[in-house]
């Protein structure tokens, strides 16, 4: 094993938090080591072109402004195309093991690993050319390559109209876009909501513009309607759109629209994998499956000398990230020592932004519920694991059998047991055994529990002293 | 977007071209191939989901390398690509 390398701070995960409690951390005099799975900065919001890959081409060109300077500081090492697949205390502070078979030991740790997307199955859904809005996005900024020619983008969220603006302007034609929940009268009149929305201007006049930008070329917006299902013989031809009753137990009217692409995601769930394994307390999340790490003032977690920073801590968007990632980097600073260097912006003032942008997410959140009753559209064929492809009817036999939460029902039907470990299907099959065994979604669990928090070659086990 | 160097590679002995900056997962959908493998039990056809590494439904083999995510890989010139064997999951 190559011997650890050491730093004061590392920070997982190169998204606005990471970057930022990078750039803190490193402004009060720390030697950071900042580790991405992705070969360049910037996580999901900043992602960067990858044509800036290769040779002499630099890892932050492509970024906003405030973040340039990670590239050339000399106080900060970058691990890029490396993930960390396992994280351990150890005396006088942690080690990270990386896929590269590297090993970093750090003071203190900044876990900024971002989210993954939360999606319902519906039958279809396996068929190539359905997908994530993420994966369409990723594809959009990344590769500047378009998911298809003619998309339905639905599901649940505000991220569906970036991803949808996007598609348009790069010349696809979106056939519709869908958002399952209804704005319910009284909603705006609940403790809070109106606030929150109107604390950010900002990020309404964003959604504004994505909305021009699909009105002018006449993109159906509608509410309350889901894709409920998608077919064709080899990939995606047709796909249902169904508007829902409230709890969305069913459907009172459908249409089949052609389209070789569908992207359908829910929102997010936090990437707790780390923060598990390195004890931090967790919070469930209101309504929605998963859960996210607790924080206190300063990002610190209930593990001494870990912090935790963006959508790890609960989805409140890439400015909230940001901000905390700045908290986050200066506490991480403070914890091993230091708190020399360049001064910020008052951490007063940086809270007070912070609220703010929580309120809005908060807000946000209480706009656009789950339904009880998406299970409705599955039909016993549907696979509800895409590994494993676990039927419906087999999830349901399970909980019939007696499996009273998800490690019971993944004994049984090896649902959650393949490649990506359930981080697909985990967040529905909560929604859904809690739903048919009558229990609350923190009593049936989740599968987040992984000792490797990413998938990594066997060699590099071997050769490193493993998750003890 | 400013257009990378064309890069070539072949899947399944078809010779096809992408450019810098594709992922493997990208330059297969940009030459209109939209699943490259299929599913161990129930043979069905799998392409990009996630696109972020997450999902695990794209993998190929590349020349040697077994099961590589097609999403998180970046193209280079004269890759071998071919539909992932789908051995059991050695993995995680
Ligand atoms: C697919 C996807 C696309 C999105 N696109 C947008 C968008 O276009 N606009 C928008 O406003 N919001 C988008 N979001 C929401 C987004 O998560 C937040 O807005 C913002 O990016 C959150 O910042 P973050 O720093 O918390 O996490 P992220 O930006 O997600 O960054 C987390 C980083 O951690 C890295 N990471 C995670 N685990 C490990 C590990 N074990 N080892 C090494 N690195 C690790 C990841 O590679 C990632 O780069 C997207 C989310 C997803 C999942
Ligand atoms: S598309 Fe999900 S891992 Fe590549």
């Amino acid at each position: 094993m190559t011997p650890p390398l050491s730093v004061d701070v590392a920070v997982i995960g190169g998204g606005p938090a990471g970057m930022a409690a990078a750039s803190a951390a490193t402004g009060l005099g720390c030697r950071v080591g900042l580790v991405d799975s992705y070969p360049l900065l910037g996580g999901q919001v900043h992602r960067q072109a990858w044509r800036r890959l290769g040779a002499g081409q630099d890892p932050v060109a492509g970024l906003p402004r405030r973040f340039r300077g990670l590239g050339a500081d000399p106080g900060v090492r970058l691990h890029l195309g490396s993930s960390v697949w396992h994280a351990r205390q150890v005396t006088g502070g942690f080690e990270l093991l990386l896929t590269t078979g590297e090993s970093v030991h750090a003071g203190a740790v900044v876990l900024a690993t971002g989210a993954v997307e939360l999606v319902l199955p519906f039958p279809g859904w396996d068929l190539p050319g359905a997908m994530t809005p993420g994966a369409a996005q990723a594809l959009l900024k990344g590769q500047g390559r378009l998911a298809g020619r003619r998309v339905v983008v639905a599901g649940s969220g505000p991220f569906l109209l970036p991803v949808a603006a996007g598609l348009v302007r790069a010349g696809a034609t979106v056939v519709a876009v869908a958002e399952a929940s209804r704005l319910r009268p009284g909603v705006l009149g609940r403790p809070g909501v109106w606030r929150g929305l109107s604390s950010s201007p900002a990020k309404l006049a964003e959604g504004a513009g994505y909305l021009s930008a699909l009105l002018r070329r006449r993109v159906p917006l509608l509410a309350g309607w889901a894709v409920t299902a998608c077919r064709g013989r080899s990939q995606v031809e047709e796909v249902r759109l169904s508007r829902l009753a409230p709890d969305w137990a069913g459907w009172d009217r459908e249409r089949w629209v052609r389209a070789d692409t569908c992207c359908v995601g829910y929102g997010f769930v936090p990437s707790m994998e780390l923060a598990r394994a390195l004890g931090c307390g967790e919070r469930p999340r209101r309504g929605l499956p998963g859960s996210a790490v607790v924080v206190g003032p300063d990002q610190s977690t209930s593990t001494g000398g870990v912090f935790a920073a963006g959508e790890v801590c609960g989805i409140s968007g890439a400015a909230a990230a940001e901000l905390e990632g700045l908290l986050a980097g200066r506490a991480a600073a403070c914890w091993v020592g230091k708190r020399g260097g360049r001064p910020g912006p008052p951490t007063a003032s940086v809270r007070r932004r912070l609220a703010r942008q929580r309120s809005f997410a908060v807000a946000l959140e209480q706009l656009g519920r789950i339904g009880a009753g998406w299970t409705a559209w599955l039909e016993d064929e549907t696979p509800v694991c895409r590994c494993e492809e676990t039927t419906w009817a087999k999830v349901r036999q399970a909980v019939g059998a007696g499996a009273r939460d998800l490690r019971g029902v993944r004994g049984l039907t090896r649902a959650g047991m393949g490649y990506c470990q359930g981080r697909v299907c985990g967040p529905a099959l909560a929604l859904a055994v809690a739903g048919l065994a009558g229990r609350g979604l923190a009593e049936v669990g989740d599968l987040a529990t992984r000792s490797i928090a990413w998938p990594v070659p066997l060699g590099t086990i071997a050769h490193s002293a493993g998750p003890g | 977007m400013a257009e990378g160097q064309a890069l070539r590679f072949t899947f399944s002995d078809r010779v096809l071209v992408g450019r810098a900056g594709d992922t493997v997962a990208s330059a297969l959908i940009a030459n209109g191939i939209r699943s490259w493998r299929r599913t161990r039990r129930g043979g069905r056809p799998r392409g990009i989901y996630c696109g972020i590494g997450t999902c695990f439904d794209c993998l190929v083999d590349i020349g040697e390398e077994v099961a590589v995510r097609a999403c998180l890989r970046p193209l280079q010139e004269g890759d071998r690509v071919a539909p992932s064997g789908s051995v059991g999951p050695a993995g995680p």
